[in-house]
């Protein structure tokens, strides 16, 4: 520094003292580092909020000892959504040893984690409003506030969502859609909430003409009392908030019964909302943003507090690192988009993206296609909700290879390699199938298949990564197109659902052949695209009843089947394996394949659910009979009728098929399969990979033998997951 | 006047016909059957004149391989109309059903991905660096189709990112075609450059005039309701020139009516009364000349050949056809 500087009054300066400062103050002071906490409020103080604490953030509270300071919190154990029109569908969080979610006043919350940081030693400044940063040479140095001028090596802005700093520091600019706004208010006198979030979306004016992107959310406090409120997710001319609110208030007492004696426990109150997280944006020289500062709220959910704390956490370690040199915070961005990639839109589409999103959930909240179903997950369920991408859904591959086989850093850098490139495209998109979660790297997926093969060759060759990866996005391609209803379900309307199908599948096909460019493999890939093609239109033809032994062949040529052993056998050409092992490496992706799918498939019918999270509604909707279902279909004929039926049952569904000889029938299948791919095996050198794959067919073939074992368990056949109650509501608002 | 005379390019559309439909055989007769539908029932091939012309302007060409590039151009263009006419839920393409009306939704989308997966094998097989081109290209258009749907219903769509859109669902392919051309006929650096921005500049022309098409022409002459665009939220340049330009009233009121969540017919017919009287046919027509001058400008950069002014006589063609 040219000049000589005033003592530094600490390590950090944390601005503003909500969750995410809070949270960096105590794991500052952790640390040992000198922190001042500053906010222009006194502590208790309330804050405009939902007040409800996903699992994702209750671990980080755990972490920072706060849930013992919070015994009044109300414990929630899932999520409730309905859609305009549509029966609402739940979200259950997945059985564990995790905590569950609660509902916290924020009074208390906030109040709860300053005192942690105190105690942790942070020094908490009160009643101070920071008024401006202070930079030297384009660094940051510290704060002006009171007419003093407060220095120290790194700044903190947890300044909120109408963060002052950041604008300063030129990080922040209003984005396109505008700001969004929410609203909230407690409640007492309401009955029979239990433990579930109920969120309703999206809320439309009186006449129902107009679809505004917005919600509105009723979340228990206690067990008469909620915290109720409305968000918009952007401006939109002519729609206020307060009248939004109103409406809505009014539409939950008349049109649903547990809010029937509602009475209001004081004053409304509003805030802001920002979306517009952007890892670009979240530092300069000498200073981090954390929280709403950041732009971190869902813009489906309205969810903040979880990435106010996490940001707050990573903000802490990176400020503790560079201390020394706080020019430099860029890791600081490599943690956050690693972390939160494909939560928050960015960019000038990011409003046309929202609304492009609401429109496709709203279009298809009752389908279980399973594309749509994936939408779904990524943008209401928060993190560890039960489903695709949780414990226990998706199987670690870990512990069945070889020890010896070493695929794993190559796992994960083929999912670094597919968000990097969904990413610039649509970070949404990675969300999809959880691509950056370590639990889907991890799984029994093509990708692996691939690696498995390559190692039957030189496994080194650099284009392998890419064709792993170009697989699998050609996989969710095909998954992308399978949710394209053969007639659309409203002429009148625009098909939301089909076209974000079709648009997905072009973008992931296209970004899968320029993966191929590379290494000259474009008409390979293309080759397995139009064998799947191929294969789909027989399986369309073939009609929703065919012979379970043509539903087998069939299956064997599409879906899961036909993408394993794509990647079996494109891993070990490009390797440079010779024709017979590349076709006994097909097979046994083949092998692979079929056996992941009969058991999601009958685990569905069993009253299960499948890797995707969906359960036997998917059965009743889907036009392709699966194979177990064909073989409950040849002992009980009534199911026929029941599948053409437009309002049958689930729980009848499963019922039914757990009265017949299908699950053992299917048991032993694949389990016949499963020794034909591994016999098949046997022609190839002994080896790490050669272990490997068998053991994956094995293990493949035991899970359906589990699932089978499992529905026998429930006996009856009665539903393992709770059905969601079936209730058809519209949420209007009045006119606004 | 006939949009292309240039007498090789004649013959060589004439060999395509047959060419595509053999590229689209498949083992499923059905497949094949639905896969070309499409190209079974002609239509213009304009991406294909593109390639012939272009090659022109280079010292060499092999037929095959020419053929086999446009083949494979129009393909792409082709496996487009069928994922389009899905997402627009268009009765009918070409004065016939559309191919989903005919066979149900997921064949068609799935047909549409075969006949695009065909199209890539070919263009893969091709020389560099038209591969390369080829897959910036296709990207280039998922991802305009994409930002098109994005931009669905939004009135507050502006012009400027709705040429951008543009650049890459329409103008993408004929930039290819042109430099495609160029390339595989060994044409020189500056042939190629100025081929590049024809196609591109063409591109932008002919989206213009399929904008106002859209507004101005009767159902018989489009084979599709007129305003339907409208109808899927798909603003065109005259809808945006309106929203941009038009007298203040007649703004907020055509605003409000395509704010509806579903307007009846009476709502679109409104609608599109408001833009034809709000002077934007013109303004969107001159942005169509605009682009047709720059193509034309761009073909004068290069040697005077007859295939220099067929590219220019099919300039005036399209833009003209528009009126
Ligand atoms: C109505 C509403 C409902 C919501 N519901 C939920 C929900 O149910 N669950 C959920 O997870 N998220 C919810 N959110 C989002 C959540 O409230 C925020 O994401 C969260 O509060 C972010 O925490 P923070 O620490 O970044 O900011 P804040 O909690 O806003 O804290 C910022 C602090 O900075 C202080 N400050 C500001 N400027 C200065 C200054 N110049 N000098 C000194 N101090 C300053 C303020 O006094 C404040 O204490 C909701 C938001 C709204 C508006």
């Amino acid at each position: 520094m040219s000049h000589p500087s005033p003592e530094a009054i600490a390590d950090v300066i944390v601005v503003g003292a909500g969750p995410a400062g809070a949270c960096a103050a105590y794991h500052l002071a952790r640390r040992g580092r000198r922190v001042a906490l500053l906010d222009r409020t006194a502590f208790p103080r309330d804050k405009s909020c939902g007040d409800a604490v996903t699992r994702a953030g209750i671990a980080l509270l755990a972490e920072m000892g706060a849930l013992e300071l919070l015994p009044s919190a109300w414990p929630v154990r899932g999520l409730r959504v309905t859609m305009r029109g549509h029966a609402p569908r739940e979200f259950r969080d997945a059985a564990g040893p995790e905590r569950d979610g609660l509902v916290v006043p924020r009074a208390l919350l906030d109040d709860a984690l300053v005192r942690l940081a105190v105690a942790a030693g942070a020094q908490l400044r009160e009643r101070v409003r920071v008024r401006r940063l202070v930079q030297e040479d384009g660094v940051v140095r510290g704060v002006e506030a009171g007419g003093r001028l407060l220095r120290a090596p790194v700044v903190i802005a947890a300044d909120g969502a109408a963060s002052a700093l950041s604008r300063q520091a030129g990080l922040t600019a209003t984005p396109p859609g505008g700001l969004g706004y929410a609203l909230r208010a407690y409640v007492e006198d309401v009955h029979g909430l239990d433990h579930l979030l109920e969120f309703m979306a999206p809320l439309t004016d009186a006449g129902a003409r107009h679809w505004l992107p917005s919600y509105g959310w009723a979340f228990p406090t206690g067990p008469t009392s909620a915290n109720v409120g409305v968000g918009l997710v952007e401006r939109v001319p002519n729609a206020r908030s307060d009248a939004l609110f109103a409406a809505f208030l009014e539409e939950l007492r008349t049109g649903d019964p547990r809010f029937r004696g509602m009475r209001p426990a004081g004053a409304r109150r509003g805030a802001p909302l920002r979306f517009d997280f952007s890892p670009h944006r979240c530092w300069a020289p000498g200073l981090l943003l954390a929280g709403d500062a950041a732009g971190m709220i869902s813009p489906f959910t309205g969810e903040g507090i979880s990435f106010a704390l996490e940001s707050g956490k990573l903000a802490a370690e990176v400020a503790d690192e560079r201390l020394a040199d706080p020019r430099d915070l860029s890791r600081y961005a490599r943690l956050l988009s690693g972390r939160f990639q494909g939560y928050f839109e960015t960019g000038q589409h990011a409003a046309e993206r929202h609304r492009l999103v609401w429109h496709v959930l709203d279009d298809t909240f009752d389908s279980e296609r399973p594309i749509y179903a994936l939408v779904r997950r990524a943008a209401l369920a928060p993190e560890g909700m039960a489903g695709f991408g949780s414990s226990g859904v998706l199987t670690d591959a870990r512990p069945l290879l070889d020890p010896a086989v070493g695929v794993g850093a190559e796992l994960v850098e083929v999912g670094e390699l597919l968000a990097e490139t969904m990413r610039p495209d649509w970070p949404f998109l990675t969300r999809l199938p959880a691509l950056s979660s370590g639990s889907f790297q991890l799984s029994v997926r093509p990708a692996l298949m691939v690696l498995l093969a390559a190692r039957f060759g030189d496994w080194r060759r650099p284009e392998l990564t890419s064709l792993a990866a170009a697989v699998e996005l050609a996989g969710l391609a095909g998954l992308a197109q399978s949710g394209v209803p053969d007639r659309p379900s409203d002429e009148g309307r625009p098909n939301w659902g089909t076209m974000f199908a079709v648009l997905v599948s072009d973008v992931m096909l296209a970004r899968a052949l320029g993966l191929c460019a590379d290494g000259d493999l474009v008409p390979e890939l293309a080759r397995i695209v139009e064998e799947a093609c191929t294969s789909r239109m027989r399986e369309l033809r073939a009609g929703r009843f065919p012979s379970p032994g043509d539903r087998l062949a069939l299956m064997g040529r599409t879906g899961p089947a036909a993408l394993f052993a794509a990647a079996g056998e494109l891993g070990a050409r490009v390797s440079g394996a010779d024709e017979a092992v590349a076709a006994a490496l097909g097979d046994a992706g083949r092998g692979l394949g079929l056996c992941l799918q009969l058991a999601d498939d009958v685990a569905r019918l069993l009253g299960g659910t499948d890797r995707l999270g969906r359960d036997a509604r998917a059965d009743l909707e889907e036009e392709i009979t699966s194979y177990p279902l064909l073989l409950a279909l040849r002992e009980d004929p009534e199911l026929a009728r029941l599948l053409a039926r437009a309002d049958s049952s689930a729980d009848e569904l499963v019922r039914r098929c757990a009265r017949t000889g299908m699950a053992a029938e299917v048991a032993e299948r694949a389990r016949r399969l499963a020794d034909e791919a591994s016999a098949g095996l046997a022609t190839l050198a002994d080896g790490p990979a050669t272990r490997s794959l068998a053991a994956l067919l094995t293990h493949a073939a035991s899970r359906v033998e589990r699932e089978v074992l499992m529905g026998a368990r429930t006996g009856d056949g009665s539903p393992r997951v709770p059905p969601a109650r079936v209730t058809t509501r519209t949420f209007s608002a009045g006119k606004l | 006047m006939s949009w292309v005379t240039h007498e090789p390019c004649v013959r060589r559309l004439e060999r395509l016909g047959p060419l595509l439909e053999e590229t689209l055989a498949s083992e499923d007769e059905h497949l094949s059957e639905v896969a070309r539908h499409l190209v079974a029932q002609g239509g213009k091939r304009l991406r294909p004149a593109l390639v012939f012309l272009s090659a022109e302007f280079g010292p060499r060409v092999d037929e095959d391989v020419l053929l086999r590039a446009a083949a494979a151009i129009e393909l792409l263009h082709v496996a487009t109309l069928y994922h389009d006419d899905v997402m627009d839920r268009a009765e009918s393409r070409r004065g016939a059903p559309s191919t989903h009306a005919r066979w149900g939704q997921a064949a068609a989308v799935t047909a549409g991905t075969y006949v695009f997966a065909r199209a890539m094998r070919l263009l893969g097989g091709l020389d560099r660096p038209v591969p390369a081109w080829a897959g910036q290209a296709v990207l280039a258009l998922a991802l305009g189709q994409l930002q098109e749907t994005e931009n669905a219903y939004n009135a507050g769509h502006q012009v400027a990112r709705y040429l951008e859109v543009s650049v890459r669902k329409t103008a993408s392919l004929f930039e290819l075609s042109c430099r495609a051309g160029a390339a595989l006929s060994g044409a020189d650096e500056d042939a190629c450059e100025a081929l590049g921005l024809y196609g591109r500049a063409l591109g932008l022309a002919f989206q213009a005039v399929d904008d106002v098409l859209d507004v101005t022409a009767d159902a018989a002459l489009l084979g599709k309701r007129p305003g339907s665009d409208l109808r899927e939220g798909v603003y065109g340049l005259p809808t945006l020139m309106a929203l941009a330009h038009g007298a203040e009233a007649e703004q907020e009121r055509l605003r409000a009516l395509l704010a509806l969540d579903s307007p009846d017919d009476g709502d679109l017919a409104e609608a599109r009364e408001l833009i034809l009287g709000s002077g934007a046919v013109a303004h969107a027509t001159a942005v169509a000349d605009h682009y047709a001058d720059e193509a034309v400008s761009a073909a004068q950069r290069l040697p005077d050949r007859p295939a220099r002014r067929a590219l220019v006589q099919l300039c005036h063609h399209l833009v003209l056809t528009g009126r």
